[in-house]
């Protein structure tokens, strides 16, 4: 009986050891799998990234192309964060290419819900909430889930120059419908925009001939300078044919 | 009895009826034949444009009320109405090398078209979205005398400011009479019942809706999907050479290059064509062939 004991307790061990290799083994598997989509996101991510360097319009071939990468990333781990978001990203690439609106405008949904699922695993990525704002700016759809997203990304992401573009970009184009705090909230982008990224924020203001909005801030002096003169003159020339007809 | 020189002056008259007969004759028969192309002069000489390529279901209703399925190479005269069903699209050029893409459930009316290649500042065209979406790029009329083309969409009216090229994607709503226009190449001046006209520039989109002043105009990555994609099919419209087209030719080329293929045969053969063989009633058969 004595002699037996030790026996028993050897296979005990010896099966721990193998459950415990076998785990070792499915993991090691699974860092592989991640490991190999990590690397295809990151070749097409370098792709993006050369794109911004030399910036053209891209062919809907070569945006099929890339997204051909984050989909074989996809293929490995259905739920990579990093491959949703820049297949997302490139589906709103390809709305402006596409061959019919239809097709744009289900290239825009694609890339709304891609978000959605990325943003489950990443809850406080700014840029995920900037990007889920920007998708909801192109399908026409300004509901609350729209200024969730505006809200959260301002939050999230209130140092970050990217995250701050894109939520002033989609704030603007909304500005009508959007409430006094997010309001103040873009207002608050320019402020601190300023500091890192005033050239790139006053690009989009500009566009929007939104002067208003930076006229009051001091940073934006330099840049803004002729367009504020501009649109202070027009003021005072308004009030005094205000005057006149009055 | 006719006398010797009598008889020689009938004869001579008769050579002379015959003769003249002789070269009368084809000049009828030239005339004949002439007459039906004589008869489709006109209709050459209005055809607004054709259709230079179709996709899926589009109908033309032509001013008499007659409303047939479109083909590529059908040419289209002033009064004519185009309708693109569900899944279909259409692409219209016109005699001025003005290129209009119709997308699905459209419909485009042509209310007037003239162009007269001698004459730019007499050319006029006037075109009318009624429902859905299309995208244009101006041809010899509209860059060379803006004031010559007028588009009309819902309750808005567009005209070419400058005198360039201008490409743009117009989308409204028959029943609303909301619209978007998104421009991406030239500029252009929209005027509204509500308000004071605005010039939409290159890269910049506008919305309009019935009996409000319209807002000022965005930059157009901030335009809905479907617009950003009218826009971009206007681009690339932009960039091919937009010039006069003879109408017919290039109608009849398109027509042609789209005829279904022969009926199968060794290659090199010339297809015959047989009179059809109808049965008699005794198991036989009635006509040429028997």
């Amino acid at each position: 009986m004595h002699a037996n004991v030790p026996v028993a307790q050897h296979r005990g061990v010896m099966w721990a050891c193998m459950a415990l290799l076998v785990c070792l083994g499915l993991v090691a598997i699974q860092s592989v799998r991640m490991g190999v989509a990590g690397l295809i996101v990151e070749l097409a991510q370098t792709e993006v990234n050369r794109w911004a360097a030399t910036p053209a319009r891209r062919g809907l071939g070569e945006l099929n192309r890339v997204a051909g990468y984050f989909s074989d990333s996809l293929g490995i781990i259905a739920d990579n964060p990093w491959a949703l978001e820049g297949l997302g990203a490139l589906d709103l690439a390809r709305v402006r290419v596409s061959g019919t609106p239809a097709e744009a405008v289900a290239f825009t949904r694609d890339a709304h819900l891609r978000f959605r699922r990325a943003l489950q695993q990443r809850p406080t990525s700014p840029f995920l909430w900037a990007n889920i704002a920007r998708s909801k700016l192109l399908l026409d759809e300004i509901d609350e889930e729209f200024f969730k997203a505006m809200r959260h990304a301002d939050e999230l992401g209130r140092w970050e120059p990217a995250s701050q573009q894109t939520v002033l970009f989609a704030g603007l184009a909304a500005w009508g419908k959007l409430d006094p705090g997010l309001q103040q909230a873009m207002t608050g982008i320019l402020r601190r925009g300023s500091l890192r990224n005033a050239p790139k924020l006053y690009e989009i203001v500009k566009s929007y001939r939104r002067f208003d909005l930076v006229c009051g801030i001091g940073e934006y002096n330099l840049i803004a300078g002729p367009d504020c003169r501009r649109l202070e003159g027009g003021a005072k020339s308004g009030r005094r044919m205000n005057k006149g007809n009055r | 009895m006719l006398t010797k020189d009598a008889s020689r002056s009938l004869r001579a008259l008769v050579a002379a009826g015959l003769v003249l007969v002789q070269a009368v004759l084809p000049c009828v028969v030239w005339a004949q034949a002439a007459a039906p192309s004589a008869g489709a002069a006109p209709a050459a000489a209005t055809a607004s444009g054709f259709l230079s390529s179709v996709t899926g279901v589009v109908f033309i209703r032509k001013a008499n009320g007659e409303q047939v399925a479109a083909k590529p190479g059908d040419v289209f005269e002033p009064g004519s109405t185009i309708v693109a069903g569900a899944n279909g699209q259409v692409g219209l050029l016109f005699a001025d090398g003005q290129i209009i893409g119709l997308s699905a459930n459209s419909t485009l009316r042509v209310d007037a078209y003239r162009f007269d290649a001698s004459d730019i500042k007499a050319s006029r065209a006037a075109i009318v979205l009624v429902s859905g979406a299309m995208t244009v790029v101006t041809g010899v009329i509209g860059n060379e005398n803006p004031q010559g083309l007028s588009i009309a969409a819902g309750n808005m009216t567009l005209s070419v400011a400058g005198k360039d090229a201008t490409a743009f994607g117009i989308e409204v709503n028959a029943a609303t009479q909301a619209g978007s226009v998104a421009v991406t190449v030239g500029a252009l001046l929209i005027r509204t019942p509500a308000g004071p006209a605005i010039t939409v520039g290159a890269e910049q989109f506008v919305r309009l809706q019935a009996g409000v002043a319209t807002a000022p105009p965005q930059p157009l990555s901030a335009a809905p999907a479907a617009l950003q994609a009218l826009a971009g099919l206007a681009r690339s419209f932009a960039q091919a050479e937009t010039a006069p087209v003879d109408v017919q030719a290039a109608a009849i080329k398109l027509a042609l290059a789209n005829l279904p293929p022969a009926a199968a045969g060794p290659a090199g053969t010339t297809p015959v064509f047989l009179p059809p063989v109808t049965p008699g009633a005794a198991g036989g058969c009635v006509g040429s062939p028997c």
